[in-house]
């Protein structure tokens, strides 16, 4: 029991974690990136969309990472270049990723694509030794690629954040723009390389969550996954440990909602509040953590 | 305002239709059809025929209401993206309320549904609103991630406790026919068009002309200026929030009230009236007759989207594509004194050519 | 040899010229002051040198060779660094990070060098002397330390040549002589250095060569030996000017107090104490002046006094009634005039009407309503009325704020809290960016508001201000108050020492 739940939480987690840890880069460059659940969404579609038709997976996954960086350079575009206002484009492109998928399932003259020939399970991998370890290899081994390849992204994102150029200059294009121009730094081409790392994270979430995990595509599969790896980013101030470290208490919540929901009888279809209800209350107790020797009136606005 | 002002204002609002219409047109000629057919479809039946344009300025009374709810919340740079949420709960209460209604006289009953959808709109945006307040939480996280729980509760309720067992999909019971609004003659106004006009006359006289107008509009520009001038942002964030509560519930509570009779999954349709207003309001330039005016034209759009699904050959569902399109290219401002979008675009280009040329 | 020269240098903002034919050259290992008012167009020439504008016309000349510089880095590669008034550096980022940012030591082509980076920046910090510590930083960092981060910054660079803008502005008087010998050292090191300033006394000290321009033109250029600074403030101000304000102290005799403090104590969101056990009163008739070097509690105390800071050790009353605590609206209902610290972000919205900011505050008085509603009818006669009686000079009246001068901004200010009638008007840096001209006038309405019996808090660092306007001087350092003084016996180099801390117990 507990050992699925543990189990769950890590499977929950994976999207988020890469959502987060990308959109990591985008907050620390004073780019608000809600398109987050967009691109996820936009890489669910995409890969599932590729396999569907040519059962070719390496391709399905290019697919859906180019996917992701289109809509990023969209984004960039219109919110960097264009200086448009960048929430609404946000909201714009995860208005346009699903309108766009409604449009092509329904020329499809179906509800879902759901790909039968190719069974999930090739995509898990069992670690040997550790899956013999009684509950820790229950909970350990036995993930998708991605979800593996998430929990070392953590890692290399904390690398290239704190230890390479490209870390430096997006942190300092976010907290001072002028400082980083007055050194030379070209502080568009930082804003666009935040936001199209995000935008490729997030892609790789949409195929781990249609794809690996169920070969199957549905509009708005990513019920505001995007939205909730916000949250965590906020939580963790754009630091990539913290805030993987909230996303995986969200995919604790997330798994027992629908693990305990077994259990719940009637009531079941209430537990799929939990994760969002409970994001809002971690979310406001960093808040007030935060803030809590905070004696200026007045409000800054994003 | 001056007199060079509203000419750009018109512009930047029918640049992005132009354009999102422009790229509709060669999404619907990839598919084998033909966008003129299709737009025609689209706008003669919604726009110039009697019966059409009455179904039009019904579908945007809704509109008005959720437009407006965002504009006021939006031009103080507050971003509440929960109207979608407090739309579907403000629907989901009337049509309760409205069951436990059926004895009273109809005028009554619909009062206090409109109160109910009213207060569950409000309550809806008091929590980011406190929360913003006194916690500094983001309220649009917030608002995003409370619309998917209030779409699960009322999910939940629906198929639970509210469900209506002899119907043979999942909704409430209907509303009797004694509660809803009566239609004028065989159009499908209804009595709900009115009080969303002077709901809309208030609110004008509100945004453009009040105290509060005022210091929203100074919040917006410059929140430190507001507070330092005494405005007290905080509790401005909260009345703001209320307001775009009220009128986002109103607007759901109507909508049962005038054209739904029962709350079903699908109450507020995909991608949801919530989101249509924020396209209106942004059509609008949050401005209160703007709003006006883009709601009549999107509800035309949607209206007419039913023609072209059943008259060509195109999937209605392009109205979506459409609609998003609009709201990417109305986030950027194409002219206005500060910020020339096309210069900036052929400078970008000129770059990266001359990068090439090196 | 001149290292640089700028040949008829022309910038031009639309219909306004900013900088009109400016031909100037700059020797090799000199230091060169260039002085000019507020809106003269030192800084235009400046950020058209740095590559941060583009000239309408005209040529660059550095180290005898043509230039067109497109951005602050193709300077810095030309030879040329500059150090803006406004620091650019990263107050989340350590020092080392600061000074090589841009200019990374890298390993394996990817991952940066720490441990080098800490290195070469401690020996740069060696070499010139300069007390720090690589690892600091810099928002721990007070002000004197952020320069000489930001001089290290160029030097890294290997700049020959160094511009400064305003570069002591910030500093203390002590603060201003170390950085006045850093330059001799820095020249004596073979670096060329330009400095735009408008305070002549440190002109006089620093400078081998003075240009003077006014509304954006050379009007000279002088050796120090054969100009007093007299000379100097006539050239730039195109007039005779009277350096010395004209002393306006009165005495105050046993006058009522209407402004009391108690005991303020107020900590930061870090938790840091930046205000410790203020008090202090103001008199009916009396001017205060709170003088101190930025940064020492005085925008605290200012937030606390406004009511933008809520405050949890201490008292305020007013006349006898308790206001702590209160917000800003009630500040002004209950009299209290406030013409805030920084004019665009605080007194005025820049993107609001001049009529919609001549309400600002005041916006819920019933005077300008009809029934509940704004009645612009009321509100424009309102600001008509401001812009003739304080003599503000705006292109269109319809127009947005912005488009005002900074001296027209702040007579907008003054005369819309003025006419409010506060029997107290807490005034933060009232002259900070103005003309001269617009200062005259601004001194002038403060004096008279105070002859016709209230009381004014003056806040601000530029201390001759203090010194003139003042009754009674009070001076802060580190969120304290350490001393008061009586103007009129007290010379500016003994308020620097308070200023900088030094002062024995019993005085303060």
């Amino acid at each position: 029991m507990i050992s699925n739940i543990l189990f769950d939480m890590i499977l929950y987690s994976t999207p988020i974690i890469l959502c987060v840890i990308g959109g990591n880069f985008a907050y620390k460059a004073n780019v608000l990136n809600i398109a987050l659940e967009g691109m996820m969404l936009s890489g669910a579609f995409v890969s599932m969309f590729i396999v569907y038709f040519t059962g070719n997976i390496p391709l399905a996954v290019a697919g859906a990472l180019v996917s992701g960086l289109l809509l990023g350079l969209l984004f960039s575009f219109l919110g960097i270049t264009c200086k448009g206002n960048v929430i609404v484009i946000g909201l714009g492109i995860n208005m346009m990723v699903s309108g766009i998928a409604a449009f092509v399932l329904r020329l499809m003259n179906s509800s879902n694509i759901y790909v039968k020939t190719i069974n999930v399970s090739i995509f898990k991998v069992n670690i040997p030794l550790i899956e013999n370890i009684p509950f820790i290899g229950k909970i350990i081994s036995g993930h998708t690629v991605i979800t593996y390849l998430s929990f070392f992204l953590i890692f290399v994102v904390w690398l290239l954040m704190y230890r390479t150029k490209l870390g430096i200059y997006v942190r300092t294009v976010g907290e001072d723009e002028d400082a980083a121009k007055s050194v030379g730094i070209n502080t568009d081409f930082y804003k666009y390389m935040a936001v199209l790392i995000g935008a490729l994270f997030s892609a790789l979430a949409g195929v781990n969550l249609a794809m690996e995990n169920l070969m199957l595509f549905t509009n708005n599969m990513t019920a505001g996954r995007g939205f909730i790896a916000i949250a965590a980013i906020y939580c963790g101030q754009g630091r990539p440990v913290t805030s993987s470290l909230f996303a995986i208490i969200f995919g604790l919540a997330w798994a027992l909602s629908v693990d305990l929901s077994t259990y719940a009888g009637s009531a079941s279809g209430l537990f799929n509040v939990v994760p969002y209800v409970l994001m809002t209350v971690v979310l406001a107790v960093v808040s007030i953590y935060r803030y809590k020797n905070n004696k200026m009136r007045g409000y800054k606005f994003e | 305002m001056t007199g060079r002002k509203i000419p750009l204002s018109i512009i930047n609002s029918l640049m992005p239709v132009i354009l999102a219409l422009l790229i509709g047109g060669i999404i619907i000629t990839m598919i084998g059809q033909n966008p003129f057919t299709t737009y025609q479809v689209l706008f003669q039946q919604s726009l110039f025929t009697p019966q059409g344009l009455a179904y039009t300025l019904h579908g945007a009374a809704p509109l008005i209401l959720t437009g407006l709810a965002i504009a006021i919340t939006f031009k103080a740079n507050i971003f509440n993206m929960g109207v979608e949420g407090q739309f579907v709960l403000g629907g989901f209460v009337a049509g309760i309320v409205a069951l436990y209604c059926k004895s009273l006289p109809g005028p009554l009953a619909q009062f206090i549904c409109l109160v109910a959808g009213i207060i569950g709109g409000m309550l809806f945006a008091l929590v980011p609103a406190l929360l913003k307040k006194y916690f500094r939480v983001n309220e649009m996280v917030v608002t995003l991630m409370l619309n998917y729980a209030m779409a699960t509760v009322l999910e939940f309720l629906t198929t639970g406790i509210f469900r209506d067992n002899g119907s043979g999909y999942v909704t409430t019971p209907m509303i009797p026919k004694s509660v809803m609004f009566p239609r004028f003659g065989d159009t499908h106004i209804t009595f709900f068009f009115v009080i969303v006009m002077l709901v809309f006359i208030i609110m004008y006289i509100v945004m453009k002309k009040s105290v509060l107008g005022y210091e929203m509009t100074a919040i917006g520009k410059n929140p430190g200026f507001a507070e330092a001038t005494g405005m007290r942002v905080g509790n401005k964030i909260v009345t703001l929030m209320l307001i775009s509560g009220a009128l986002a519930g109103l607007g759901g509570a109507g909508y049962m009230l005038s054209d739904q009779y029962s709350y079903t999954l699908n109450f507020s349709a995909n991608p949801g009236m919530g989101w249509d207003g924020m396209l209106v309001s942004l059509l609008g330039g949050h401005n209160p007759l703007g709003v006006l005016v883009a709601a009549v034209f999107y509800s035309a759009l949607k209206n007419g989207s039913q023609d072209i699904n059943i008259f060509t050959g195109v999937p209605q569902e392009i109205i979506a594509v459409i609609q998003s399109l609009l709201v990417l290219f109305l986030s950027v401002k194409f002219i206005s004194e500060n910020t020339h979008v096309f210069d900036r675009i052929r400078s970008f280009f000129r770059k990266k050519s001359s990068v090439k040329e090196e | 040899m001149n290292i640089v020269e700028t040949v008829r240098l022309t910038k031009k903002f639309g219909d306004f010229v900013a900088n009109n034919a400016i031909s100037i050259s700059v020797q090799s290992q000199e230091i060169r002051c260039i002085v000019g008012e507020n809106g003269a167009g030192k800084t235009t020439l400046m950020n058209m040198l740095y590559g941060l504008l583009k000239p309408t016309s005209g040529e660059i000349f550095v180290k005898g060779k043509k230039v067109v510089f497109h951005s602050p880095a193709d300077a810095i590669s030309g030879g040329l660094g500059m150090v803006h008034q406004h620091f650019k550096l990263v107050p989340s980022l350590t020092i080392y990070e600061n000074v090589l940012l841009g200019n990374e030591i890298v390993k394996s082509r990817f991952l940066i060098n720490k441990k080098k980076e800490i290195e070469s920046v401690r020996e740069l910090i060696e070499k010139y002397k300069f007390d720090l510590d690589p690892l600091a930083k810099i928002e721990d960092l007070s002000i004197g330390e952020r320069q000489r981060v930001e001089i290290l910054k160029m030097l890294c660079r290997n700049v020959d040549i160094l511009i400064f803008d305003e570069p002591t502005a910030v500093l203390t008087p002590q603060e201003v002589d170390k950085f006045i010998d850093s330059l001799k050292e820095l020249r004596s090191n073979g670096k060329t250095i330009i400095v735009i300033t408008h305070k002549l006394r440190e002109v006089m000290e620093l400078a081998d060569h003075i240009t003077v321009i006014r509304h954006g033109k050379v009007i000279g250029t002088v050796g120090k030996a054969e100009t007093t600074e007299t000379e100097l403030a006539q050239m730039m101000v195109g007039r005779k000017v009277t350096l010395d304000v004209a002393n306006h102290h009165k005495k105050i005799g046993d006058q009522k107090e209407i402004y009391r403090v108690n005991n303020l104590s107020v900590m930061n969101s870090y938790g840091r104490k930046v205000l410790r056990d203020i008090s202090f009163s103001v008199k009916k008739g009396e001017i205060v002046g709170i003088a101190g070097v930025e940064g020492n509690g005085q925008s605290e105390l200012i937030d606390s006094l406004t009511g933008l800071m809520g405050v949890k050790q201490g008292q305020i009353f007013l006349e006898d009634q308790e206001v702590t605590n209160f917000w800003p609206d009630q500040c002004r209902r209950n009299k209290i005039g406030i013409i805030p610290e920084d004019r665009f972000s605080q007194g005025l919205c820049a993107t609001m009407t001049v009529a919609d900011n001549s309400i600002a505050g005041y916006h819920r008085n019933q005077s300008i309503r009809h029934w509940s509603l704004l009645d612009y009818r009321k509100i424009n006669a309102l600001r008509d009325n401001y812009i003739e009686q304080y003599d503000i000079r705006v292109g269109n009246r319809n127009g947005e704020v912005g488009q005002l001068s900074g001296g027209n901004a702040q007579k907008l200010i003054i005369a819309r809290e003025l006419e409010n009638k506060p029997v107290l008007l807490i005034a933060c840096q009232p002259t900070r960016g103005v003309d001269i001209g617009s200062i005259e006038y601004i001194h002038t309405k403060i004096v008279h508001y105070r002859d016709s019996g209230n009381g004014v808090l003056l806040i601000s660092s530029e201390l001759s201000e203090i010194m003139a306007l003042s009754d009674r001087i009070l001076v802060m350092y580190k969120g304290k108050i350490v001393g008061c003084v009586n103007p009129e016996e007290t010379s500016q180099e003994q308020i620097g020492l308070l200023m900088a801390g030094i002062y024995d117990e019993q005085g303060g």
